[in-house]
């Protein structure tokens, strides 16, 4: 049994691990994800897809999660902010829980932005967002759990 | 990298990191040929934003190789954004070589697209920056 596989709580289809709101942890969440999901052999589009979204949603908690935190990824909250992360998987379907205890942000409903002006006029900001909105089936925002909970599925 | 045929090449600067490389060559023709490997994550990302802003002050035509980087993120995006700008800002232009398919997914998906133009080789890369 390998360091992922202990992370099974309850399900044997299911993962959890905690990680700080910090760079180091949004490469060390990639990376556990990108474990699990190429252990699991999932399809290489779906792996490349819960990359995209574990980046960006941990990238937003620690650009925006902190109270004091301006934006700035050289300015990121001190302490970092707690942030947990449960995949689990289905007969048709995975899905992929980020909770964090940062300040209120509802991704669902934050304004995403595709580049669609002229170059001098691009001001690069909400990507992410539209990122996570087109490489997940489905998103769903609550405040639950740690405060923010985003629930991503993807089908298989 | 093997050199093409017909370019005279001459390496200008290598900066590795842990997730990233960045090899910047000159082409005989003032084209900059930019080959990034690795990740543009969030990491990946801030280890070479520095570098492409050089490379936008500096350089005036540049391609940005994108066949050996396996992952784009948005703070990857808005890095290319940026030194294109710069480019822009002062006659220069920037193309993007051969993404790998996820990645070219996430720069048609955001839109980068739009603004960037994305080629499949270096003959075409040429062939925009002479028009």
């Amino acid at each position: 049994m390998n360091a992922v596989q202990k992370q099974h709580v309850n399900h044997p289809n299911t993962w959890r691990k905690a990680f700080v709101g910090t760079i180091d942890g949004i490469s060390a969440a990639a990376q556990w994800v990108d474990t699990i999901a190429t252990g699991q052999k999932f399809p290489e589009q779906l792996v490349f897809a819960l990359q995209v979204c574990v980046e960006e949603l941990l990238t937003n908690v620690v650009r925006h999660g902190g109270a004091k935190s301006s934006g700035d990824l050289s300015d990121v909250p001190v302490p970092p902010l707690d942030v947990e992360i449960t995949i689990s998987t289905g007969a048709q379907r995975v899905s992929m829980t980020v909770e964090d205890n940062g300040k209120p942000f509802d991704v669902v409903n934050a304004p995403a932005h595709r580049i669609d002006q002229p170059l001098d006029e691009v001001q690069p900001g909400g990507l992410g967002i539209q990122l996570i909105r087109n490489f997940a089936s489905s998103i769903a925002y609550e405040q639950a759990g740690l405060g923010n909970r985003v629930i991503v599925e993807f089908l298989l | 990298m093997k050199p093409r045929a017909g370019f005279q090449r001459r390496v200008v600067c290598k900066v590795a990191e842990d997730v990233i490389n960045v090899d910047i060559v000159d082409l005989d023709n003032g084209i900059t040929n930019v080959l990034v490997s690795g990740r543009m994550d969030v990491q990946g990302a801030l280890a070479v934003d520095k570098k492409f802003s050089t490379i936008a002050d500096e350089k005036k035509k540049v391609v940005i190789d994108l066949s050996q980087v396996t992952f784009l993120a948005s703070l990857g995006i808005r890095t290319l954004i940026m030194s294109c700008k710069t480019l822009a800002s002062k006659g220069g232009d920037m193309v993007l070589l051969n993404p790998q398919p996820n990645v070219e997914k996430v720069l048609r998906t955001s839109g980068v697209d739009t603004v960037i133009k994305i080629v499949r080789d270096m003959n075409a890369a040429t062939a925009i920056f002479a028009k």
